[in-house]
């Protein structure tokens, strides 16, 4: 607006005699005036309206952009830890592969572990009967009483060898700490039934007839002289009148068990 | 009333711009007073180029400043509300928009144009006159 009036001024002062100037440009014309105030004002709030928008659009758009390089600092981080992890993934593979490639060529294992967990097999199989073993021990040997039949009192008959009496026998051997016990070349484990059927004895289901051989690995004074007790098993079946006879030998052999039992229920518990 | 102009020029700003006067213009307005105010130029340099061609009509002048911004606000506002938009997400923009911007651009720059020619002329007229009263002058004391 100030060129307009400038120049208006200018034209006027330069151009005084201008013979086409119509009377409505007169510039102290009220209503020219008036309009052009009115129209300064207006476009003075258009602007004031515009700037101090287009302020608060820039300041939204800073927010936004400040949240934006967060979200984009936030991916970064996830990416460079997607980084890490894969890298991590990667050395772990290889590590599988070198243990895989270690396991195909069989040095997974080295001798000196696999003696140690040969002697171990072979312990738990001395242990469980699974072994023929040898050694030190003692023999028991039980026989009828001949005269049983005569002694007859009813359906007892008394100096006839029983299944409770070789259990009893095999018993305190267990308790005097016999390494192996067998029973007529049968071998006793932990698993092995001692019971009476009809005339014989089932030991680990194969029938056993007296006399019956009792042969226990073990250190020989310690078997017999706990066996031996006054008061012991063997001197009470001696007085029922049972035929016990007891030595020592140097080298008893006694053969591994049948096999191993049909595990059905029980699950090792790791 | 060359001062009175710029004094409402400036009162008329301060009112709106003074920072909390309670007035809070959201983005969504940016949109409508940047089309007001090209139209409010596109009326102003009209109203100069009539000065200039001597056939200024304050009533026109006024009038046409005040139904140019409603009537471009208006286009803008109805062609949002009929959806010629362009554009995805924030970065949508009403077509009318850009119609009325177009169009405004143009009418000032032809006016400018004009304006260009109307002022060099008056310039040239002016110099001529200069030297013709310059040569009427020193050709008089030699009379």
């Amino acid at each position: 607006m100030s060129v307009v009036s400038n120049l208006h001024d200018q034209i006027q002062q330069n151009l005084p005699d201008s013979p086409n100037k119509p009377e409505v440009l007169r510039p102290r014309n009220v209503k020219v005036a008036v309009s052009l105030t009115v129209v300064a004002f207006l476009f003075g709030a258009l602007l004031a309206v515009q700037l101090r928008a287009s302020q608060t659009l820039r300041a939204n758009r800073a927010v936004e952009s400040q949240s934006l390089v967060e979200e984009k600092q936030k991916l970064k981080d996830t990416q460079s830890q997607l980084f890490e992890e894969a890298r991590n993934r990667a050395s772990l593979q290889l590590k599988l592969a070198a243990l895989q490639e270690k396991l195909k060529s069989g040095k997974v294992i080295d001798t000196q572990q696999l003696d140690s967990l040969n002697q171990q097999i072979k312990k738990l199989q001395v242990a469980a009967g699974l072994a023929t073993v040898s050694g030190k021990g003692i023999v028991i040997k039980l026989s009828d009483n001949a005269n049983a039949a005569k002694d007859a009192v009813g359906a007892f008959l008394p100096g006839l060898v029983h299944d409770y009496d070789v259990l009893q026998v095999v018993n305190e051997l267990r308790s005097a700490k016999a390494d192996a016990i067998s029973v007529n070349n049968t071998r006793i484990t932990g698993y092995t039934p001692i019971r009476c059927v009809g005339p014989v004895i089932y030991v680990n289901w194969e029938p056993a007839a007296a006399p019956f051989v009792i042969e226990a690995i073990g250190d020989p004074q310690v078997l017999s002289s706990a066996m031996k007790m006054p008061g012991g098993i063997l001197e009470n079946l001696e007085n029922q009148g049972l035929g016990v006879k007891t030595w020592s030998s140097n080298s008893l052999t006694i053969g591994a068990s049948a096999g191993l039992p049909t595990v059905r229920e029980a699950q090792a518990k790791s | 009333m060359f001062l009175l102009i710029i004094l409402a020029l400036v009162i008329g700003f301060c009112m709106f711009y003074i920072p909390g006067n309670g007035l809070g213009f959201s983005e969504t307005v940016t949109r409508y007073t940047a089309v007001a105010l090209v139209a409010g130029m596109d009326t102003l340099i009209g109203g100069f180029r009539a000065w200039l061609t001597d056939s200024f009509d304050s009533a026109i002048f006024t009038s046409g400043f005040v139904v140019n911004i409603v009537l471009a606000i208006g286009l803008v506002g109805l062609g949002e509300y009929m959806g010629l938009e362009t554009g995805f997400g924030d970065s949508r923009i009403s077509v009318m928009m850009i119609a009325a911007v177009v169009v405004f651009s143009a009418r000032i720059l032809g006016n400018l144009t004009v304006l260009r020619r109307l002022m060099i002329e008056r310039w040239r007229e002016r110099q001529q006159e200069k030297t013709v009263i310059a040569a009427n002058s020193s050709s008089q004391p030699l009379e």
